[in-house]
């Protein structure tokens, strides 16, 4: 076999989608109207797959503090953090990461593939055990496997298929990191964290928790699951991203371990990389300050969530296990999916479609997220939509 | 623990029952190629196998199992470990 006749099978994909005109992996937005509204494909759509959960990427403030540092510092930093790129911007973002949780030490990284991917890669070496929960993200299974350590997955969510794997183990339990997300992005379902962060007093492992779709969603004060479940202080790093709640691009860990800044000097997705430029981090600065000054932002979310997950069960679709801010259609065949997400679209509704191997399971998804920028009447437009799936009409 | 002819004829049954494969399949058959498993297939007869055999199958030792005989000699390799 030639190198490149492994991608044979997705081209047949991308002929099999430009066969039947549709293009839902790379749809183009043409205008974007608002945080829940945009021209894509030529058509106007309601927005109901962005993980723009609170709304911001609009926010006035947001917007001016990101033109004052585009006119004061310029367009980009052109170099790393570890050379010419830290601003004092950037440092003072990491000091308010880390107030903000509540922690000693914050480490802002140029997106949140590059965080998850470098703490994972990085924490966990070789002679080393990694456990992460079955649906973890890419970055993360990209990352442990740069890092060298011994990867084994335990089933999603399954606290007691953990403890066996640890059980197993022995005496490695105590050179293991445990990884785990807070809300898992496919199918909205958050993780058993209490549970698991009770297994650390018999078997002393080290607990890196993904919050990349729970800042902001979760907890009294948004900083996400460790939150909601009162288990902050088991958490040994918690990492996430500014591209959902705060509406911008970037990534970052906190955690109390001194070690942090040792191990920011040792990440490679750190340091071989331009650091976030400053119209970026000025705004998510904003974004982190609204998000505390706004807790009716997350008030008025979860009464989208909760309404547009009524509303598709009671349509009779298969959802994920509750409701959240994320919430996935699941669809056992794949020609259905692929069928139904351009209806969607005629009908002025963006979903996005995940179909296997990109889904957690052999079923495809038709997966929606709502903003506390949607109003009743276009969480409703939304399910109107998926009625018609239902009726053909 | 467990030698490998029984693991073999465990990973031979386990396959049958997943009902993918449209040729015999034997010790020497391709999992992606030969079987058309897809990589969730192949995670699923894993979680079926650390069940079984009592065993956590690390993620790295994928990349060299390509036959069902790499399967059943990874498995037999771990409950002996």
């Amino acid at each position: 076999m030639k190198l490149l006749d492994k991608f044979q099978a997705m081209a047949g994909v991308r002929a099999e989608l430009d066969g039947l005109g549709i293009r839902p992996f790379g749809a183009v937005t043409e205008k974007i109207l608002s945080p829940t509204e945009a021209i894509v494909d030529g058509r106007r759509v309601i927005l109901a797959g962005t993980n723009n959960y609170l709304g911001l990427t609009f926010d006035p403030e947001c917007i001016a503090a990101a033109q004052r540092a585009l006119a004061e510092q310029g367009t980009g930093t052109t170099g790393s953090r570890m050379a010419n790129g830290t601003f004092a911007e950037h440092v003072a973002l990491e000091r308010e990461l880390a107030a903000f949780y509540g922690r000693r030490h914050a480490i802002v990284f140029s997106t949140g593939f590059s965080a998850t991917m470098g703490m994972g890669a990085t924490l966990a070496g070789s002679g080393d055990v990694v456990m992460l929960d079955a649906d973890s993200h890419a970055s993360i299974y990209d990352g442990v496997r740069l890092g060298g350590a011994e990867i084994i997955r335990f089933r999603h969510n399954d606290v007691e298929n953990l403890e066996r794997k640890l059980a197993r183990l022995g005496e490695r339990a105590a050179n293991t990191l445990v990884i785990l997300e807070g809300l898992y992005s496919m199918l909205g379902d958050i993780a058993p964290l209490a549970e698991i962060a009770q297994l650390k007093k018999q078997y002393d492992f080290c607990l890196m928790v993904d919050e990349a779709h729970s800042l902001g969603v979760l907890g009294e004060r948004g900083r996400g699951l460790a939150e909601a479940a009162g288990v902050e202080e088991a958490v040994d790093f918690v990492v996430g991203t500014f591209s959902k709640s705060l509406g911008s691009i970037g990534g970052y860990c906190v955690s109390n371990h001194a070690q942090l800044e040792a191990i920011r000097f040792s990440i490679r997705s750190y340091i071989f990389t331009a650091s976030p430029s400053p119209a970026v981090i000025a705004s998510t600065r904003v974004a982190l300050r609204l998000m505390q000054e706004r807790p009716q932002l997350r008030t008025r979310l979860w009464h989208n969530a909760e309404r547009l997950y009524a509303g598709l069960q009671g349509l009779g679709f298969t959802l994920g296990p509750q409701a959240s801010p994320v919430v996935a259609v699941r669809i056992e065949d794949r020609e259905t999916a692929l069928r139904w997400w351009p209806q969607l679209l005629e009908q002025g509704i963006y979903v996005n479609l995940v179909v296997p191997p990109a889904s957690p399971s052999a079923f495809s998804l038709l997966r929606c997220s709502v903003s506390a920028a949607h109003s009743d009447d276009q969480v409703d437009r939304i399910i109107a939509a998926f009625a018609t799936l239902r009726t053909g009409a | 623990m467990a030698s490998y002819e029984p693991c073999l004829a465990r990973v031979l049954e386990i396959l049958g029952a997943l009902g993918k494969a449209k040729t015999t399949i034997t010790e020497a058959s391709d999992l992606a190629g030969e079987l058309g498993l897809s990589s969730i297939d192949v995670m699923e007869v894993i979680e079926q196998v650390e069940d079984e055999f009592d065993i956590s199958f690390p993620l790295n030792s994928l990349s060299g199992i390509h036959t069902v005989s790499d399967l059943a000699r990874e498995i037999t390799r771990l409950s002996t470990s």
